[in-house]
């Protein structure tokens, strides 16, 4: 298995006023290899979609390293261009991240434009028809404007969009949150499909954890910029360790009455990454907390049993 | 043969350009439903028509003397009297309509791309590029604008040129800063994050993803000024900063006339009517293009 | 032995009058909510679930229009009393209704205590201390920690959920009959979601509210809700306990939908073929049936009625006509003994 990415100590600080920051990616580490679908799962202000643009470069890192393919990405201002059409992106909102006043085909070309890939007007149209029936869609809809369009076609431009370039990577920001419900199968399955067609490694940012199961074959749980879980899907569903997982298998809501235990109260509000709790970030939350440790030491990332690792004194 | 190519290009063109179309139609739907909007671009058209074909249209030469006819009332021969040189009235306010007219356009042509150019540069790029671009415009908008005219007046003589420059120097900071807001909003947006995935360069988001929306807003503040323009030109003119005789122009044409008012009322008036109309025409027009723009009455639109 | 509906919509109809065309937003929905039970309206975009909840508080916006129908309120048909009545005795008072966003509906200039004690003094003639007083009782009731300090913020202070629970004060401070809750916890954090629900669940309980909740997920309804009821394009396609919806749909909707999302006994997500129809020409007959895998020709040309399938649970479906009617047959056969026996009924 090819290692694509690797994340070492990865940290993100966005200026908050005078002095103070926002935390929001505090020390992350981990790797994703070739054709992986990896998923990034968290609540608000868990540091998963900063993350995620981090991955592909479009936000620099305040320390740390991020490798591609071996080369340091973070000691680059600005990629050059076969790099940065191998590592593309789709993002949560159909209706603003498609330009409002540009057709469909100046949209879904504008990378084909930037990177010379056509050599005339002609195979500019030829090539993103293609990609408009590969994606569910018909010529009809290039000369069409954004709010023509549904969500889920919007969704389908959007992913044309980043798989017209052949990237090797593609991140995907909560591509269905949304959507609807029924319009979120049909682009799921299409998102599959095109992986096997196109040979693409995925990272799958979503809250939704029993959507990550169905998707993803790795997944990290993140939590206030730190990871607290990670490892093979299954798993870490057959068996979550970190008391933060635990606690948001019990919350989420379940069709099978029978599925649900007791619930495991998450007491408070989730804290403000501008001043996490220091220690290990969960422990203000955590029913299992040990004690003092829990509030000074932020616990590493251990491998508890095979490719599943977790962030937690209760293991130490 | 040939016929059939046309067709099918006229076909697919009506096809490729469909968004395009219909938009059109809204806004000839949208310009129709107000009567309001009607009027002004009724009015305005007709100064656009004065002001190309006058030579067509005015029964006489504007500046051709006639000593023996000073100040002669309205009659069938001089529809609007004559002034204290013996001028045709009618003819000259025609003709002035083109000279309101280019004042408004040269002031625009240099304002409106200086503004966007410098507003956007400042919006984007943010930091000291955007200070010292608010600060410059700071300054230039503080300028009252007929003290800058005296000064340029004073310097190099007035003129018409002088009136423009001073108009488009104190007001390119209105334009710059409605361009850099624009921006400051428009480049958060994720559309502009997913050129730069895409690896766009910074000149072509601005030039082909930015601008495209600060257009809009921009066309209805210059239309919106139009009035103000022609009203400050005329009030320069007025105060013999502006056009010197014997150009046709409205505002100075109020100015050589005012002696008159009483006893020969139509030497003034008429050219002071002109001139009402004129901004009468160009605020109703640019209220309409306002309201029309307006993303909420717009189907579908953002 | 029937029991009174607290709320009851009979062929409530409403209509769009858009540049488009008429949006045909329900297509005669019929409701009925018992006292003291959590009723979830489940559906998707443009199913009409919203419309119906406005419908209730006669807020159907312009360009919409009720066209024909009854919301029966205790047995009175709110759709015939004045704006005035509906203001002074209903509105806020006897229904109340909370939003997805809290904190765009609460007042930014006022603060949480404030807005809270306003209400209590218009609504139930408190004199100030009395109002805040109660206030402070009611932040304490939907578990604010620290109620004294948060009367004094103001809304952008609060996170979501604190700002969620706030409304919800607001709006059982009057006591109401029935607390609509559209979409509540949707643009909340799931961890907070449980929260917020479980608030819910206590306050029927404890005051006898009826709660009607609003949502497109169906699992927050299955972990809630008593009842349910699914909604498609405008038309209520399937009625019954949260037990008979989730472990024996009959719709071919609900089954279609349970199939397509993510949930803890997916383990693959099944599309629904086809997509949303554009309610300005809805398809004819029965709304679903381009999509339907079991569509037959009359689904196409007559609209389905509510029928039961077993207790308390109805669908409108013409796969359950047959049943249906082979059922009523033979209740009708057997209470008259004798008789018609023997008669077998043709297809």
């Amino acid at each position: 298995m090819e290692e694509l990415i690797q994340l070492k100590e990865i940290k993100k600080y966005f200026p908050w006023k005078k002095h103070k920051h926002v935390k929001a990616v505090d020390g992350v580490s981990l790797s994703i290899n070739k054709r992986d679908i990896f998923g990034l799962v968290g609540e608000s202000g868990s540091g998963k979609t900063t993350l995620g643009r981090m991955m592909i470069h479009l936000i620099d890192s305040t320390s740390g390293s991020i490798f591609y393919k071996g080369e340091d990405i973070t000691k680059i201002k600005k990629l050059e261009k076969s790099l940065r059409r191998n590592m593309q992106i789709v993002f949560q909102d159909p209706y603003s991240s498609l330009h409002p006043r540009k057709k469909i085909k100046d949209i879904i070309g504008s990378g084909l434009r930037t990177h010379n890939l056509i050599k005339s007007e002609g195979e500019l149209v030829t090539k993103i028809e293609q990609f408009l029936n590969l994606v569910g869609m018909g010529e009809e809809h290039l000369y069409r404007y954004p709010h023509e369009l549904s969500g889920g076609q919007r969704q389908r431009v959007a992913i044309a969009r980043a798989l017209i370039l052949n990237p090797e990577f593609v991140v995907l920001d909560e591509p269905t949150s949304s959507l609807d419900v029924s319009v979120q199968a049909e682009i799921l399955n299409l998102l599959k499909k095109l992986r096997e067609g196109f040979d693409l490694t995925y990272v799958f940012i979503t809250h939704d954890l029993y959507l990550a199961r169905i998707i993803t074959e790795k997944i990290a749980i993140m939590y206030l910029g730190k990871i607290m879980e990670y490892g093979e899907t299954e798993s870490i569903f057959k068996n979550p360790l970190h008391p933060y997982t635990e606690a948001l298998f019990s919350v989420i809501p379940k069709l099978d009455p029978q599925k649900r235990t007791e619930k495991i109260v998450l007491r408070g509000e989730i804290p403000s990454p501008i001043d996490p709790p220091l220690g290990c970030r969960f422990h203000t939350r955590c029913a299992k907390k040990i004690g003092e440790i829990c509030e000074k030491i932020s616990p590493p990332l251990k491998e508890i049993e095979e490719k599943h690792f977790v962030s937690c004194h209760l293991y130490d | 043969m040939a016929k059939e190519n046309l067709q099918n290009w006229t076909v697919s063109w009506r096809k490729r350009h469909f968004s395009e179309i219909s938009n059109f139609k809204e806004t000839v739907y949208l310009i129709k439903k107000s009567p309001l909007t009607m009027v002004g671009l009724a009015i305005i058209l007709i100064l656009i028509i004065m002001a190309i074909f006058a030579s067509y249209i005015a029964p006489y030469d504007p500046l051709t003397m006639n000593l023996d006819n000073r100040l002669a009332p309205l009659s069938r021969v001089h529809l609007l009297g004559t002034d204290e040189l013996g001028r045709d009235i009618l003819s000259r306010i025609i003709y002035g309509a083109g000279v309101a007219l280019k004042i408004v356009l040269i002031v625009l042509a240099i304002d409106l791309p200086l503004g966007i150019l410098l507003g956007l540069t400042a919006g984007y790029f943010g930091g000291w590029v955007d200070e010292i671009i608010m600060r410059i415009a700071d300054i230039f908008m503080a300028f009252p604008r007929l003290i800058l005219a005296m000064a340029i007046g004073t310097a190099l003589g007035p003129s018409l040129r002088n009136t423009v420059i001073a108009i488009a120097l104190t007001m390119w900071p209105v334009y710059a800063r409605l361009a850099r807001g624009e921006t400051l909003s428009i480049k958060e947006r994720t559309f502009i994050e997913a050129e730069r995935a895409l690896g766009t360069s910074n000149f072509k988001i601005l030039v082909f993803n930015i601008l495209p929306m600060c257009i809009s807003t921009l066309i209805v503040r210059a239309t919106l000024d139009m009035g103000n323009i022609i009203r400050i030109a005329a009030g320069m003119s007025f105060l013999g900063l502006g056009t010197q005789p014997p150009t046709p122009d409205w505002g100075l044409m109020v100015s050589t006339g005012r002696n008159f008012l009483v006893n020969q009322w139509w030497v003034p008036t008429f050219p002071g009517f002109a001139i009402l109309l004129a901004v009468f025409g160009f605020n109703l027009l640019g209220d309409g293009i306002r309201d029309i723009s307006d993303p909420h009455l717009r189907r579908g639109r953002q | 032995m029937a029991k009174e509906a607290l709320l009851e919509i009979k062929d409530l109809r409403v209509n769009f009058y858009t540049y488009r065309g008429i949006v045909k937003a329900l297509n005669g929905v019929n409701l009925k909510i018992y006292e003291g039970e959590f009723f979830g309206l489940v559906g998707e975009t443009g199913c009409g679930k919203s419309v119906t909840a406005s419908a209730v508080l006669n807020l159907v916006q312009n360009p919409g229009k009720i066209e024909e129908g009854e919301i029966l309120f205790k047995q009175k048909n709110l759709l015939k009393m004045s704006e005035k009545e509906i203001r002074e005795k209903i509105r806020g008072k006897e229904i109340t209704m909370i939003m997805q966003y809290p904190i765009a509906a609460l007042n930014p200039v006022i603060n949480n205590g404030d807005q809270i004690a306003e209400a209590l003094i218009a609504n139930k003639n408190m004199n100030e201390s009395e109002a805040r007083k109660r206030t402070i009782e009611l932040l304490r009731e939907v578990n604010i920690p620290e109620p004294e300090k948060i009367a004094r913020q103001f809304p952008h202070q609060l996170s979501g959920g604190m700002a969620q629970r706030v409304m919800i004060a607001m709006m059982i401070s009057t006591e109401p009959s029935l607390l609509i809750a559209d979409e509540p916890t949707t643009a909340l954090d799931v961890s907070i979601q449980s929260q917020v629900l479980n608030l819910l669940k206590d306050l029927i309980s404890k005051h006898r509210t009826t709660v009607l909740l609003i949502t497109h997920d169906l699992s927050v309804v299955a972990e809630t809700c008593d009842r349910v009821g699914v909604m498609y394009a405008g038309d209520m396609v399937e009625v019954g306990t949260v037990d008979q919806i989730i472990n024996n749909p009959q719709h071919p909707y609900t089954k279609g939908l349970i199939k397509a999302i993510p949930s803890d006994r997916s383990k693959e997500l099944v599309e629904i073929r086809g997509s949303v129809p554009d309610l300005v020409n809805p398809p004819s007959g029965c709304r679903f049936h381009p999509r339907c895998d079991y569509a037959k020709p009359i689904c196409k040309k007559e609209k389905p009625q509510l029928l039961q399938i077993e207790n308390d649970h109805m669908t409108s479906c013409f796969l359950y006509e047959e049943s249906h009617n082979k059922r009523l047959k033979e209740e009708y056969a057997e209470e008259y003994k004798g008789g018609e026996n023997g008669r077998t009924d043709s297809a």
